[in-house]
């Protein structure tokens, strides 16, 4: 007998993912077939297949209105793959199933394949990463001219009022308020969409809340949120704790409100609690031994230091680490010592310009998302923020994290060096201009030697982990 | 509120365009308190149309929105007087329309009500009732999807 396996969804999930599923069980049926109709609609993922089932199946048939997820392609990697869009189906249905044969292709997903019980294997990582990347992205785009506009506009002159008792707040200082939001909640965002590649609606709302509560300073009583590397910590953590909570078997009466209520609140209550008493601590520890550590730094060394402050900076671009570079130069201000605080002013600007420049030379290095932010990226980051450059470093952490601190390191060795000096946060690459940062041509000689060096080396890592892992999923495949 | 009630149904709506169908669809919506705003509701409706036609053959159509619009979820029941153009499947117009309205945030139990009812849409005898039944009778035919 023959046997199909189908997979359902449409765009808001409450109309053809059904009516598609029943007629390809009503279809595959009347032609005496045996069929498992998998929906992945508005209420979550419904008869969700077997690896039995799909293994068994002859024929798969994807109508699919809103894609699927990497993973979720990998279950099909080498069987007979019909696919059609969602909306086409009722219409072909018939021909469908006339010529099977002729119209599947064999699905070469080129991840490595899910057998009976066995986990995601790495790669499986890579593309929860990316969930994440292409969630934040618009946060930060949408966010980052904003805060562009806003600094434009006070550094124009016009009045950058707060909102307090007795006063309104003035337009620029809105937009800018408004514009942080998008940072703010770019981090939460990567880490509930990693949790919820991973594990689907259950995981999101405790890895949003989580991932807030680790970047929000405030809440933690820290010095510094957990920045991205925080958001792929928990993202990734909740995501794998969902999904083997999920297989609990709590019986008929309980087993309803498991997805949407026991596991949300267990694993909000449980991380929590953990980020908040464990990750907390850690991170003010961690930070009070660098900033200890860079102020022991000998006077003698200052190259050495230059080093070591630029490659803080670079490195999690907001996390605790940069936080700590960032302090410990920031606070020299006040007993009038600038040159550390120029560094500041020159490796911040590296992280994403370069991403958005390594973009327009090597494209294929790329997704056709990070390209078309690279514009927002480049023009955000060469005036006001460092944010631009996360999701690229999300999207390929250990060549772009290792290329930015390493580019970031020397630029800072070189800085200090030529004794460029910044007096004041001003908008970036136009410091020099209003006088916030000097010599001028020592700060743009520096610039253009970081961005150098750090081009060259995200297109030099990141060319060759690409490689590495196409070479590692061809061996696996 | 009921997701259906025989007040959510119109056997004469007014338009002749795909656009004034759901016009009307939307004041029906909004005189039964489903959504906030009628007008918002129209541009989600094309919007949906724009992703893909809903239009799903044999003159019957299923314009259906889910957003923080509306209010609760229900069902709408409407036909038309004259055959309206609706880019259907099969390239025939349109004169039967069943409406699907979901909050963002719904919960399981009426978003797996609306799962049968789409489910139901594929059979012909249903279909049926709904093109060609009494007013009473196209009540029945949804409410007993419904609620077995």
């Amino acid at each position: 007998m023959t046997k199909i396996v189908a997979v359902t969804n449409c765009p808001a999930g409450i109309a053809h993912t059904y009516m598609v599923a029943e007629a390809i069980e009503e279809k595959a049926k009347s032609l005496g077939y045996e069929v498992h109709v998998e929906t992945q609609g508005a209420s979550g993922v419904e008869n969700e297949l077997t690896s039995k089932q799909i293994a068994e199946a002859d024929y798969v048939i994807l109508a699919i209105g809103k894609g699927l997820t990497d993973s979720d392609k990998a279950r099909f990697d080498q069987k007979k793959v019909v696919e059609l869009p969602v909306s086409e189906a009722l219409k072909h249905i018939d021909t469908l199933f006339d010529d099977l044969e002729g119209n599947s292709h064999v699905m070469t997903s080129s991840k490595v394949k899910l057998g009976a019980d066995q986990e995601v294997v790495t790669e499986g990582i890579m593309s929860y990463l990316m969930a994440g990347v292409s969630a934040a992205l618009p946060f930060v785009i949408g966010g980052g001219l904003l805060i562009a506009i806003g600094s434009l506009m006070v550094q124009f002159g016009m009045p950058n009022t707060p909102l307090a008792k007795g006063t309104s707040p003035s337009i620029a200082w809105v937009i800018t308020s408004i514009g942080n939001l998008g940072f703010q909640f770019m981090i939460p965002i990567m880490g509930a969409y990693i949790a919820y590649a991973i594990s689907d609606k259950p995981a999101f709302a405790p890895a949003f809340l989580v991932t807030f509560l680790a970047n929000d300073s405030d809440l933690l009583g820290t010095k510094s949120g957990a920045g991205f590397l925080g958001a792929i910590v928990i993202g990734l953590s909740i995501g794998y704790f969902v999904k083997y909570f999920k297989k609990i078997k709590l019986g008929k009466n309980f087993q309803s409100i498991l997805p949407f209520m026991i596991i949300p609140f267990v694993t909000l209550l449980i991380f929590g609690l953990l980020t908040y008493y464990l990750l907390g601590p850690a991170m003010a520890w961690l930070m009070s031994v660098l900033l200890s550590f860079l102020q022991n730094i000998p006077t003698s060394m200052k190259i050495v230091g230059g080093f070591i402050v630029g490659a803080m900076l670079a490195f999690d671009m907001g996390g605790p680490i940069n936080k700590t570079a960032w302090f410990f130069s920031f606070s020299l201000l006040s007993s009038h010592v600038f040159n550390w605080y120029g560094i500041v002013g020159v490796v911040t600007l590296l992280p994403p310009m370069a991403a958005a420049i390594a973009t327009w030379i090597k494209p294929n290095l790329f997704t056709k998302q990070e390209r078309a932010a690279s514009w927002s990226a480049f023009i955000v980051g060469s005036t006001v923020a460092t944010e631009p450059a996360i999701p690229y470093a999300l999207a390929a952490p250990l060549p772009m994290i290792t290329a930015n601190t390493l580019a970031g390191g020397i630029t800072g060795a070189i800085t200090i060096l030529l004794n460029v000096e910044r007096t004041a946060p001003g908008i970036g690459i136009f410091d020099p201009l209003l006088g916030l940062e000097s010599p001028w041509y020592w700060f743009y000689l520096c610039v253009a030697i970081g961005l150098v060096l750090n081009v060259s080396f995200i297109i030099i890592f990141k060319g060759i982990w690409l490689k590495r892992k196409e070479e590692k999923e061809k061996q696996a495949a | 509120m009921t997701m259906f009630n025989i007040d959510h149904i119109n056997m004469n709506l007014n338009g002749n365009t795909q656009k004034e169908i759901l016009s009307s669809l939307a004041s029906l919506a909004k005189s039964q308190d489903i959504v906030s705003d009628e007008d918002t509701l129209v541009q989600d409706y094309l919007e949906r149309e724009k992703e893909s036609t809903t239009g799903f053959g044999n003159g019957v159509a299923i314009p259906h929105a889910r957003t923080n619009n509306v209010k609760a979820t229900a069902i709408l029941f409407g036909r038309s007087s004259s055959d309206i153009e609706w880019d259907s499947l099969d390239g025939k117009p349109v004169n039967t329309f069943i409406s699907l309205l979901v909050p963002n945030d719904q919960g399981d139990t009426h978003l797996k009500l609306l799962a049968k009812l789409s489910r139901q849409l594929v059979h012909k005898d249903f279909v049926s009732i709904l093109k060609n039944g009494t007013k009473e009778e196209v009540f029945a035919a949804i409410n007993n999807v419904l609620e077995n």
